[in-house]
């Protein structure tokens, strides 16, 4: 075995000396350099930026002779990495973030020592990007206009061949040969590309030298068509000239040899050129840039830079006069016109070019014919193997070429049917019996994986995996990147015994193996190997199928990423499509260049329609000016917005939608358009129009609510105040001071108790304990003084409830209520004190009499005593006195006792004209909680004229109070039954009236009721019994009589007749309930 | 006045005080008058069949009050002049026994002279 680069430096016998003069005359330049074997040699990694999605003919010249020159000179290997960054297929210079994403990803682990950008725009991209992807490599150039680089300064690590496309001295030689033209046609394409080449153009023959003598038109933005139809119809004294056309205005992408084919073969008139590529596709010729020589020159710098340099870009000398001898013949031209050094190809050799050294030098041919028929007659053996090595080249390259032609433009899927059909060819080309692509597995790490594989029939195909450890020789060597060759098993070394033994299973007896690398690590291996004959591997053959299988495994990573990329796509395609709602993406400048199925199907719009900038045809066009000047004015300052419009629906509804959009912000950071939603918002609208309306009638009422609302939320920040709220607050320092919306109640109630206030306090701990959920509700009422006024005010604090929690505050002014109810409570106390007087009066009333009748006895019987012993006449003087005495002590008792009963009798002045109907509602409101607290009902049914009567209200009240009290006391004994108390007012005649008060209560038995208005009799549990005592008194007093029936079903009724006046009051009350 | 004059005039009293009415018969005893005692208006009434030439009535009876018994009396056509006695005076009770026909209507303790001064006006008007 040996080292394939080593082997170039063995010592060459004479005929492989003229064979390298044959078949590699790059290999010429090789002289100065020194290799060195390559094992000990770090690896050179050399990326190759291609502005266009393929080889075009000039790439390719350049690229082959780039390659080969680079390899040539430098001893270690090189690894070229490949890329067709398809800049001119796209507007701008901006890549496509997946491309961007695409290269990140490749080169994250390579470490490039060198980045050869083809092509203004690739070497735009390499500056732009090449510290983010590249690792900041050097950058060499080749096949640039300097101005289409415009400014853009070159740091001294950029280096390249400036491209001329010598316009000027092409045009000079096209007049020397056709002095007669008056016009000239120039022709050039629409890409970035064709438009720098077309700016060369104009900037060299726009110059009064060609103004005077020529008429020059730019032909561009045509199809192919079009420039087709008018050269066809161009007349004599007219020329072509014909620039780069990759793209035409119908945007298809193409090739500008074959356009400049098609365009001279239709055009009446001749068709000259700058390009090199274009000779012999139909042009006459011109001052030609040489691509071949632009990779040559390029590779010498590359050399430079490498080895550590900062060489300056170096200007021209690849152009030349370069002739089509066919071309010159068709249009009659004179060869001798031709400017001097001049190269005239394709010229049909003429007998006298062919024999002409042999006619005027035949010893010199005679001489070199010997030394090759000694030469073949010597090493017959050789020369058929340098014939073939030959042959094999020649279509090896074209296979290269076209290979990588078809690789770049087959779409990734088909990637792996042309691996296996180029390993075909290959086979058969070579004359190979096996070839064999296999991948590494990172999950498998002990074998290699057959992914492709191509056998010629009737030999044996090897499939499935092979393991790693039945060549391990092999494969170390290439896992550190080296080609193994061998063109006999016999020449693997020793170590290689295993590897040997396994091979010669497989009836393998020549192979050559040759490392994948996949995205910058050795991934696999692309093996050939021949069964039926031993063959040699030549050192050429081997760099060519590196090549190949660079190639290989950039399609392979291609694949990778695109299906990683597609997969991403897909499944965002498929969510998009999928999704509720409707999605676009846009690109920087704000074309819409994607929408989803949704809004599609909603637009009724076609994905083949221009919507890039037509999609706002489907906004209502009432909105569309307003929407698009928004979205443009957001495009432009790169942020997010929310458009709302119309958006016409297919069946021409218009559907109001909310249109957002954000920034698209890749892994760099960098703006890469937008992505944006579109929601349909009609329904929404129409719920949020019956929200808003909700709301409104909610807030109205919130609003008009007479009391103070406030909502705060579960902080005690207070969330909403109602307008009586703002209003008190405006007109009251209290106690609402400190509180509007955003101020945290609880802090502010906190800093007012800490002050000692405490209504604060008793707020904050209310407010608290709903906030903790402690309490459901709390209601706290608190006197509030405004100046000379009190108002008396209910604060309520309930739960706020909502999820987020929080309370709802309310006060309510309850002064009117309050002092009602403060009335009521001095009327009962009044009513109470009337009562206790009454009974102190009654106390002593009884007191009295019962006192006064002892004493009447003892004042009697003194005075009896004292009238005895007078009429005896026993009298003495001493005892009369004493018994006159022991009766006027007893007289003053009784005069004590009497005052006594004066001062406890809280005397009213008798009145008259008492409504007897409104005197009992009054006192029927008095007892109203009590009646309600116990469920008892108040039958009312009053005589609307009864008369009205005299005396004294307050006893009369007392008589009534009593009377209600004890019905509703003997109801409320009384479990279960109506619970009922009727009051009946009636005439009765002749001048009284009757007040009948009827309870359902547990009544009395026969007995009891004669003795129930006798003094401390009762007949309830714990009563005084004074009660009715009182109640007769009064009412005898009044001169009325009262009495107790037992009712036929069960209860009693107390009748009280009193005397009337004899007019009649109308009741005033209330109706009867 | 003199022990031979004609028969000493009938008082009845009528209290339900057990010890007024003995000092009662003890004071119009020695004031030389016929007393007959009754302790209520229904005991009068059952007893009773003398016209008595007055009637020393307390107004608050247990049963029948001296008011009743006043009513009935006038009711029943007995023309008794009456002195009303009661420890328990109010003015309506003092008018209505008074247009009930009531000699006098003395407030206990009363006086001896008042007594026997309305006794005597009573029987005056008898």
């Amino acid at each position: 075995m040996r080292l394939l680069r080593g082997a170039r430096h063995a010592a060459l016998a004479p005929w492989a000396l003229f064979l390298a003069l044959l078949i590699a005359p790059s290999a010429m330049a090789a002289d100065g350099v020194s290799p060195v074997i390559g094992e000990t040699l770090r690896p050179v990694n050399v990326l190759l930026l291609f502005a266009s999605p393929r080889l075009t003919p000039a790439q390719m010249a350049i690229d082959e002779a780039f390659r080969s020159t680079l390899t040539s000179r430098l001893s270690a290997p090189v690894y070229f990495y490949t890329e067709y960054l398809d800049l001119t297929l796209f507007h701008g210079d901006e890549p496509r973030p997946e491309l961007r994403a695409l290269l990140e990803r490749k080169y994250r682990g390579v470490k490039l020592d060198l980045v050869v950008a083809l092509a203004s725009t690739a070497l735009r991209f390499a500056i732009q990007y090449r510290a983010d992807l590249f690792r900041g490599a050097p950058v060499v150039f080749a096949s640039v206009d300097r101005a289409a680089l415009g400014d853009l300064p070159l740091r001294d690590d950029i280096t390249g061949i400036w491209l001329n496309a010598d316009w000027a001295r092409t045009l000079d030689a096209a007049l020397r040969l056709q002095p007669a033209t008056r016009r000239v046609v120039l022709i050039t394409g629409t890409s970035s590309t064709d438009r720098v080449w077309q700016a060369a153009a104009k900037r060299q023959l726009d110059v009064d030298r060609y103004r005077a003598g020529v008429e020059i038109e730019y032909l561009t933005d045509l199809s192919v068509d079009q420039v087709l139809q008018r050269v066809a119809g161009l007349s004599r004294g007219t020329i072509v000239l014909f620039g780069a056309f990759s793209r035409d205005a119908t945007g298809q992408n193409l090739i500008g040899a074959e356009v400049v084919r098609r365009v001279a073969a239709s055009s009446r008139v001749p068709v000259y050129g700058p390009g090199e590529t274009y000779i012999g596709a139909g042009i006459v010729g011109g001052h030609v840039v040489s691509f071949q020589a632009q990779g040559v020159r390029a590779a010498e710098l590359a050399v430079r830079v490498l080895g550590g340099e900062r060489p300056s870009p170096a200007d021209g000398g690849t152009n030349a006069y370069v002739f089509d001898w066919r071309q010159l013949r068709r249009w009659g031209l004179d060869e001798a016109r031709l400017p001097a050094g001049s190269e005239v190809r394709f010229r049909t050799p003429s007998p006298w070019d062919l024999y002409k050294w042999q006619l005027l030098g035949g010893v010199a041919l005679v001489t070199l014919q010997t030394a090759l028929i000694v030469g073949l007659l010597v090493n017959r053996r050789q020369r058929r193997r340098a014939q073939q090595a030959l042959a094999e080249r020649l279509r090896f390259e074209t296979l290269v070429s076209e290979l990588s032609a078809a690789f770049v433009t087959s779409p990734a899927r088909e990637v792996g049917g042309r691996i296996e059909k180029a390993l075909g060819r290959i086979v058969e080309d070579l004359r190979l019996d096996r070839a064999v692509l296999a991948e590494l597995d990172d999950r498998r790490p002990d074998v290699i994986e057959v992914t492709h594989s191509w056998t010629r029939d009737g030999v044996p195909a090897i499939v499935g995996s092979l393991e790693k450890r039945a060549f391990p020789w092999v494969a170390s060597r290439l896992q550190a990147g080296h080609i193994v060759a061998a063109g006999r098993l016999d020449d693997l070394p020793d170590t290689a015994q295993t590897d040997r033994r396994n091979m010669t299973a497989l009836g393998t007896r020549s192979f050559v193996a040759v490392p994948l690398i996949i995205e910058g690590v050795v991934g696999g291996a692309l093996a050939f190997s021949s069964i039926r004959a031993e063959r040699e591997w030549p050192d050429e053959l081997a760099q060519r199928l590196r090549l190949l299988a660079e190639i290989f495994a950039n399609a392979l990573a291609r694949r990778r990423a695109a299906s990683a990329a597609r997969e991403s796509e897909d499944r965002f395609r498929l969510l998009a499509d999928t999704a509720p709602l409707m999605i676009w993406m846009a690109e920087p400048d704000g074309r819409r260049t994607y929408f989803n199925r949704r809004w599609l199907d909603m637009t009724g719009r076609r994905p083949d329609e221009d919507l890039t900038d037509g999609w706002v045809n489907s906004v209502n066009p009432d909105d569309r000016k307003a929407a698009s000047e928004t979205y443009y004015r957001a495009v432009a300052e790169r942020r997010s917005f929310t458009i709302d419009y119309r958006l016409r629906r297919r069946d021409g509804e218009d559907r109001w939608i909310l249109d957002h959009g954000v920034p698209r912000i890749d892994e760099d950071g960098s703006f890469v358009g937008y992505v944006g939603s579109v929601i349909d918002i009609t329904a929404l609208n129409t719920a949020l129009k019956a929200v808003l309306e909700s709301n409104a009638l909610r807030s109205a009422i919130f609003g008009s609510l007479y009391g103070q609302v406030a909502a705060i939320d579960r902080d005690g920040v207070i969330i909403a105040l109602n307008h009586s709220w703002t209003r008190f607050a405006e007109e009251n320092a209290e106690p609402a001071r400190g509180l509007a919306v955003g101020a945290n109640c609880l802090e502010v109630w906190r800093a007012a108790a800490a002050g000692g206030d405490a209504h604060a306090y008793r707020a904050l701990e209310a407010v608290t304990a709903v906030l903790n959920g402690k309490k459901e509700d709390v209601r706290l009422e608190y006197a509030c003084r405004s100046g000379a006024v009190e108002r008396w005010f209910e604060m309520a604090v309930e739960p706020f409830r909502r999820p987020e929690g929080g309370a709802v505050i309310s006060y309510i002014d309850i002064t009117r209520r309050h002092n009602a109810e403060e009335e009521a409570r001095r009327q009962r106390e009044d009513l109470a004190h009337a009562q206790r007087v009454t009974t102190l009066g009654e106390l002593s009333a009884s007191l009295a009499h019962e006192i006064n009748q002892p004493l009447a006895a003892i004042v009697t019987n003194a005075q009896a005593a004292i009238r005895l012993l007078e009429r005896q006449g026993m009298a003495h003087a001493d005892v009369s006195e004493a018994l006159t005495d022991m009766a006027a002590d007893a007289r003053r008792a009784s005069a004590i006792i009497q005052r006594l009963r004066a001062l406890s009798r809280k005397e009213h002045a008798p009145q008259s004209g008492i409504a007897l109907n409104d005197l009992i509602d009054d006192v029927v409101s008095l007892l109203r909680h009590d009646f309600m607290r116990k469920r008892i009902t108040v039958l009312r049914v009053f005589d609307p004229v009864v008369p009205s009567i005299a005396g004294d209200p307050v006893q009369l009240q007392q008589v009534i109070l009593n009377l209600l009290v004890n019905a509703s006391e003997a109801i409320a004994h009384n479990d279960g039954g109506r619970r009922e108390i009727a009051i009946v007012t009636t005439r009765r005649t002749p001048g009284l009236v009757e007040i009948a008060i009827r309870d359902s209560g547990i009544g009395a038995k026969e007995s009891e009721l004669a003795r129930m208005f006798e003094r401390f009799v009762s007949t309830k549990p714990g009563g005084l019994g004074m009660g009715l005592a009182i109640s007769r008194t009064i009412v005898e007093a009044h001169g009325g009589r009262i009495r107790a029936i037992a009712n036929p079903d069960r209860g009693l009724t107390l009748h009280v007749e009193l005397p009337c006046e004899q007019s009649v009051t109308e009741h005033s009350g209330s109706p009867s309930r | 006045m003199s022990p031979s004059a004609a028969p000493l005039p009938l008082v009845y009293v009528i209290d339900d005080d057990a010890s007024l009415l003995r000092a009662l018969r003890r004071l119009l005893g020695a004031g030389g008058f016929r007393v007959c005692t009754f302790s209520s208006a229904e005991e009068f009434l059952e007893s009773a069949e003398a016209t008595p030439a007055c009637l020393v009535l307390d107004v608050h009876l247990g049963g029948l009050s001296g008011l009743d018994l006043q009513e009935r009396l006038v009711a029943a056509g007995r023309r008794i002049p009456i002195v009303f006695i009661t420890a328990h005076d109010d003015a309506v009770t003092r008018e209505r026994a008074r247009r009930a026909g009531a000699i006098d209507y003395l407030r206990k303790p009363f006086n001896d002279d008042s007594l026997i001064a309305g006794i005597k006006r009573a029987l005056g008007d008898a």
